[in-house]
């Protein structure tokens, strides 16, 4: 077990724990603040997988913004008479937790053995096309007769195979950089058609927020 | 279970992240079948959209590519726009009905 296996457990523990409490809990108060720590635990785990700027983004939008706004509307309702009972033992509830699991049950399955077979397909591939290049090699060598046409792709595939590796090399250390120069570059029709869309949900918030009296009118 | 299975499970791979995030959107997917609160249900969605954002950022990391990382900002964005208008209606059913309840949502209008 190497420090980021270590790392990685415990993240885990207590996402899926604080999860479970945001769904568990009677008192809405409690669900936001385990919400919140959910939240920061995922924007620690983002820090491990190297994604520094996604891993503040997370902090900062997720665990600030966002859990402010749903501790104030929560802080706004009245909570006495919110007593629901969470899981009735009824047929219905039964057969939605029954579901929920099973659908867990097959994305745990995709997750760990479709994953997995397609990486280990990738790899065997990566095999045979090294094998190849140096069966083809060999028969340049040995043969009399000098193809070009087999030379070239050869040196192509040593090309396709190396290629991955540089690309960590340069993509890597920097992270940051290469992200806000992607954002801005290829994906900044995305990124205007987003800005459009904050506009149009804060217009909407705020109109909603001053109706009185409900979203249609009734006579009182 | 294998030496190699045990071997392969204490290492972290992408494999773990995926499994991980399979069991949040899955609690994210009870809260919102059981619960009845409106802003209860919100908050788990903001978790199956966390744990989307999860898979993301892994197989970002495991492919060498920073797109899965841009996905992750997009997300985020459009998760805190559905959060305010999410709570603002919740807010309007409030405001109306004196108690917030999912119930209460089918009598919407207009």
């Amino acid at each position: 077990m190497s420090a980021e296996d270590i790392l990685f457990h415990s993240f885990a523990f207590v996402a899926v724990l604080s999860a479970l409490s945001v769904i568990f809990m009677r008192n809405p108060v409690y669900s936001a603040l385990f919400l919140a720590l959910c939240m920061c635990d995922l924007g620690a785990m983002f820090f491990t997988l190297n994604a520094y700027f996604v891993a503040v983004a997370q902090i900062t939008v997720y665990a600030g913004a966002v859990m402010v706004l749903f501790v104030m509307v929560v802080m706004l309702f009245d909570l006495r008479k919110e007593a629901e009972e969470i899981l009735r033992l009824s047929p219905v509830s039964m057969a939605k937790v029954l579901v929920t699991a099973l659908l867990c049950g097959f994305l745990v399955g995709t997750g760990w053995l479709g994953y997995s077979a397609f990486t280990e397909t990738d790899s065997s591939a990566h095999k045979a096309l090294i094998t190849a290049q140096i069966d083809n090699q060999e028969t340049l060598s040995k043969g009399s007769t000098k193809n070009p046409d087999e030379d070239l792709t050869a040196a192509e595939a040593a090309k396709l195979v190396e290629q991955p590796a540089t690309d960590n090399a340069t993509e890597e250390p920097d992270s940051t950089m290469t992200l806000s120069r992607i954002l801005f570059s290829k994906f900044v029709f995305a990124f205007e058609a987003v800005s459009v869309l904050l506009l149009v949900a804060i217009v909407g918030t705020v109109a909603l927020a001053k109706s009185k009296g409900g979203t249609h009118h009734v006579a009182h | 279970m294998l030496p190699t299975d045990l071997a392969r499970l204490s290492h972290v791979s992408l494999n773990h992240y995926l499994v991980l995030s399979a069991m949040l959107f899955s609690i994210g997917i009870l809260g919102v079948l059981l619960r009845r609160n409106p802003i209860v249900i919100l908050m788990s969605i903001e978790l199956m959209l966390n744990a989307v954002n999860l898979d993301f950022v892994a197989f970002s990391k495991y492919n060498h590519d920073v797109d899965g990382q841009i996905m992750v900002f997009f997300v985020m964005t459009i998760a805190a726009a559905e959060a305010a208008v999410g709570l603002a209606i919740a807010v309007a059913v409030f405001k109306r009905f004196k108690e917030v309840n999912i119930a209460y949502f089918e009598k919407l209008k207009g």
